[in-house]
């Protein structure tokens, strides 16, 4: 905890070396987003509505025999399915592991390393190429597709090695 | 995003069904909104939060310093676009709010250099320095994941050193092998066009 605060602390005295309003910026930041968080909601209970479904149907029961051969639950492989398409989904999915499984877990250092490993690849193709109009994307939703497939892979080797 | 809800949906009724749990799925459906509400909470504050303090970072220039430092070995990997050109200006800074995890202030940035790269590019197709731009912002480079670090701590977890130093590997795997990726592919369009 104590990089967050050593984090902050060094913003903060930068905007005070600036002689920076760092109080009225602080406001216009918070409030500026407010128009986001709004936003928001509505994807969030579509997603947790979906994924409660899912994870309570039974196929839980199903999977887990399977998946428990590697080490792997299916709440990980839902976050990975989604991490490429929704970025608040996914964080919700890792949400999920924390509370079942526990934060300072194995799978939630793994959850973790996923979420952060690389960014939403559809979501931010579409946001940057349809802000241009731009219909072809050349090869950047495959290579960002194998990017994320990379991170998954790297997290689940070094959360095994470790 | 539509398809993938209504599988999800779908399959998981149809489950249920199969296996009998249907009645226990309905009350988990109709808590499904506090749920919902509950992770929105911890998720809204936090973004409230640090939006706050990222306005700070942008407001007394910290973002616009890194980016001076920073701004050499950028241009490396942009051999296309002019060092001191207002565009370059944008993707620095943009590179370095994703790495300060600054995620919420590196967007209009990114979109803004996007912009004027397409100004210089002018075709249906997009540059080589389009491409690899976007491909930066899919494997963003961080080294402080604010938000995720943020929510550990709202389960009451604690995040090590190590674990981050485990966060910023992962990320900086992923970011090379993006780059290279691209410029294999880059060359290889090359040659044919050759």
């Amino acid at each position: 905890m104590q990089i967050v605060v050593f984090y902050i602390l060094c913003i903060v005295l930068f905007a005070i070396w600036k002689k920076v309003n760092a109080y009225e910026a602080f406001l216009t930041g918070v409030e500026n987003s407010f128009k986001t968080i709004l936003t928001i909601f509505p994807n969030i209970l579509a997603i947790i509505f979906a994924i409660n479904v899912f994870l309570h149907s039974g196929i839980m029961e199903l999977l887990s025999n399977f998946l428990s051969k590697i080490n792997i639950i299916p709440e990980i492989i839902m976050q990975c399915i989604l991490k490429p398409i929704s970025w608040s989904s996914s964080l919700l999915m890792m949400s999920k592991v924390f509370e079942t499984y526990g934060v300072d877990s194995k799978l939630g250092a793994l959850s973790t390393l996923i979420q952060g490993g690389s960014d939403t690849t559809i979501y931010i193709v579409a946001l940057y190429f349809s802000s241009i109009k731009m219909k072809k994307t050349g090869h950047t939703i495959w290579v960002g597709i194998l990017t994320d497939i990379t991170t998954f892979i790297v997290s689940y080797l070094l959360i095994k090695l470790l | 995003m539509n398809k993938i809800w209504s599988i999800l949906v779908l399959i998981g009724i149809f489950i249920s069904i199969l296996t009998g749990s249907t009645e226990e799925l309905g009350s988990i459906i109709i808590n499904s909104a506090t749920d919902a509400f509950q992770i929105f909470l911890k998720l809204a504050l936090l973004i409230l939060f640090w939006n706050g303090i990222f306005q700070i970072a942008i407001a007394s220039g910290l973002i616009k310093n890194i980016t001076r430092l920073l701004k050499k070995p950028l241009a490396f990997l942009f051999p296309s676009i002019d060092k001191d050109s207002l565009c370059m200006e944008y993707i620095c800074s943009n590179l370095v709010a994703n790495m300060l995890g600054l995620g919420a202030a590196a967007t209009p940035l990114g979109l803004k250099a996007f912009q004027l790269l397409q100004e210089e590019n002018n075709k249906e197709t997009p540059s080589p320095a389009m491409i690899t731009f976007v491909l930066l912002n899919i494997s963003t480079l961080t080294f402080f994941p604010t938000t995720i670090i943020s929510l550990r701590s709202m389960y009451q977890g604690k995040t090590s050193i190590s674990l981050i130093f485990l966060m910023i590997l992962v990320t900086s795997i992923a970011t090379i092998f993006t780059l290279t990726l691209d410029r294999i592919l880059y060359f290889i369009t090359l040659r044919k066009k050759k």
